[in-house]
C-alpha cells in the first residue's frame, strides 16, 4: 500500500515550477509587524494567498489552504522533484493521518475526516481505510502491515497500540517515518531539514519533561544531531542548566522560566533562518522547500492571529514565526 | 581542393550548429520559466516574449558567420 498518491503525469519542467513559486511567494505575508499594527487584525491577511479562506469565523479554512498549496505543488512537480520532496510530503501527510486517527479515537464525526482528506495527498487506499473503517485498532493493524515504511521500521504496531494506546502508536509511526527518511537515499538538503526537525522535537520533548516533571518516559526521535544518550543523560540528572545550554546553542534563546511554546517558537524561527540560508546553497530545491515552509508558517501565524485577536499584540508578536 | 571544401563546410556547420544547440537549450529554460511567470502574472507577456527572443540572436549570428565562411566574405 502506497503512502502518498501516485501521479502518472510527468509534470512540468523545474524552471516552470520555480517561476510559478517566485510569483506566488510574493503573495505570502512577510511583514507581520504591519499585519499586527493594522487597525483590524483580521482584515490584513486578506492580502495573502489565503484570502479566499480567511473569512470571518472560518479558521479551519486556513488549515485547508495549508493542505491545498502543498498539494498543488506536488501535482505540478516532475518526477525528479517529486522523488526529492517525497519525505517532506510524507511528513506533512503523516500529520493528516494522525489527525484523522485522533478524530476516530475520539469518535469524531466522519464529515471532519472527509474534510481533512479532501485535499490530502494520502493514497486512495489509505483514504478508503480511514473513511470506511471505524475501528481504530483495525486501522492501526492495516497501516502496520501494509504501509511499507511502518512495516519495515516499526514491528508490532498493533501491540504497541494495545499496550500504550494511541499516543504510543503515534510515536512509533513518527519514529518509523524519521528512520525511513534519514536512512533512505534522501536529498542532502531534505536530510538536513529533517535532522533539524528531529532535534527540535527532541529538545521540546526534553524541555516539557523537565519543566512539568512528568512520570512517563519521553520518546526521542532517532536521527537528530543531538544524540539520544545526551538527551537521556540530561533527563536522568534533571540538569536544567544543561538543557538551557543545549537550547541556547540551537536557538540563541535563554530558556530560564520559558514555557514550551516559546522554545518551540524559537526553534521554528531558527529553522526559518536556516532554510533561507539553504535556499542560496541549493537553488531549486531550496526555493521550493523555503516556499513550502513559509506557507506552513503563514498558516500557523494566521491561526495564532485569528485565535489571539483579543490578546495584546506585543504578546501575539512573540508567538509568531517569521 | 576537395579537402578545403569539406573543411569549409564543416566549419560553417559548426558555426551554425553550436549556437543553434545553445539557443535551443537557453530557450527551453527561458520558455519554461516564462510560461510559469505568465501563469502567475499574465501582464508580463511582452517582457517574456523579449526574453525568449534574446537567445535567438545567437543562432542568427551563427547563421551570419556560417554564410561568411561559405561565401568567403
Amino acid at each position: 500500500m502506497e503512502f502518498l498518491q501516485e501521479i502518472n503525469d510527468i509534470g512540468y519542467p523545474t524552471e516552470y515550477l520555480l517561476a510559478r513559486i517566485h510569483g506566488r511567494r510574493l503573495s505570502l505575508l512577510g511583514d507581520w509587524d504591519r499585519v499586527l499594527s493594522g487597525p483590524d487584525i483580521e482584515e490584513n491577511p486578506a492580502s495573502s494567498n489565503l484570502r479566499e479562506f480567511m473569512t470571518a469565523g472560518a479558521p479551519a479554512g486556513i488549515w485547508e489552504s495549508h493542505q491545498k498549496e502543498p498539494a498543488w505543488i506536488y501535482h505540478q512537480m516532475n518526477s525528479r522533484l517529486r522523488n526529492v520532496f517525497q519525505p517532506y510530503f510524507m511528513h506533512l501527510e503523516l500529520n493528516t493521518l494522525l489527525t484523522c486517527l485522533r478524530y476516530k479515537t475520539g469518535k469524531g464525526n466522519s464529515t471532519e475526516i472527509e474534510r481533512l482528506l479532501y485535499f490530502s495527498l494520502l493514497s486512495k487506499a489509505i483514504k478508503d481505510v480511514l473513511k470506511t473503517d471505524t475501528d481504530v485498532p483495525s486501522v492501526i493493524n492495516i497501516l502496520g502491515k501494509k504501509v511499507s515504511f511502518i512495516r519495515d521500521h516499526c514491528a508490532g504496531l498493533e501491540l504497541v497500540f494495545l499496550k500504550d494506546g494511541f499516543m504510543g502508536a503515534e510515536q512509533e509511526i513518527t519514529n518509523a517515518l524519521f528512520k525511513y527518511i534519514l536512512n533512505a537515499d534522501t536529498h542532502p538538503l531534505i536530510k538536513r531539514f529533517f535532522v533539524s526537525i528531529a532535534d527540535a522535537r527532541n529538545i521540546i520533548t526534553l524541555h516539557k519533561h523537565l519543566r512539568w516533571d512528568t512520570t512517563s518516559s519521553p520518546f526521542f526521535i532517532e536521527g537528530g544531531n543531538i544524540r539520544k544518550s545526551i538527551l537521556s543523560k540530561i533527563l536522568q540528572s534533571y540538569n536544567a542548566e544543561a538543557l538551557a545550554t543545549l537550547v541556547y546553542k540551537h536557538t540563541g534563546l535563554h530558556i530560564e522560566g520559558t514555557d514550551a511554546a516559546r522554545v518551540e517558537n524559537a526553534l521554528q524561527r531558527r529553522l526559518t533562518g536556516r532554510i533561507k540560508k539553504w535556499e542560496r546553497e541549493f537553488a531549486d530545491i531550496g526555493l521550493i522547500l523555503n516556499y513550502l515552509w513559509r506557507c506552513a508558517m503563514e498558516a500557523k501565524n494566521l491561526s495564532i492571529i485569528y485565535h489571539g485577536r483579543e490578546i495584546d499584540r506585543g504578546i501575539l508578536k512573540e508567538e509568531l514565526v517569521y | 581542393m576537395n579537402l578545403e571544401k569539406v573543411l569549409t563546410a564543416f566549419a560553417a556547420a559548426l558555426a551554425i550548429g553550436l549556437p543553434a544547440l545553445a539557443t535551443a537549450w537557453a530557450q527551453s529554460k527561458i520558455g519554461a520559466a516564462g510560461a510559469g511567470t505568465l501563469a502567475e502574472k499574465p501582464e508580463l507577456s511582452a517582457t517574456i516574449i523579449v526574453l525568449v527572443a534574446i537567445p535567438e540572436t545567437m543562432v542568427i549570428l551563427g547563421f551570419v558567420v556560417a554564410s561568411m565562411i561559405l561565401f568567403g566574405v
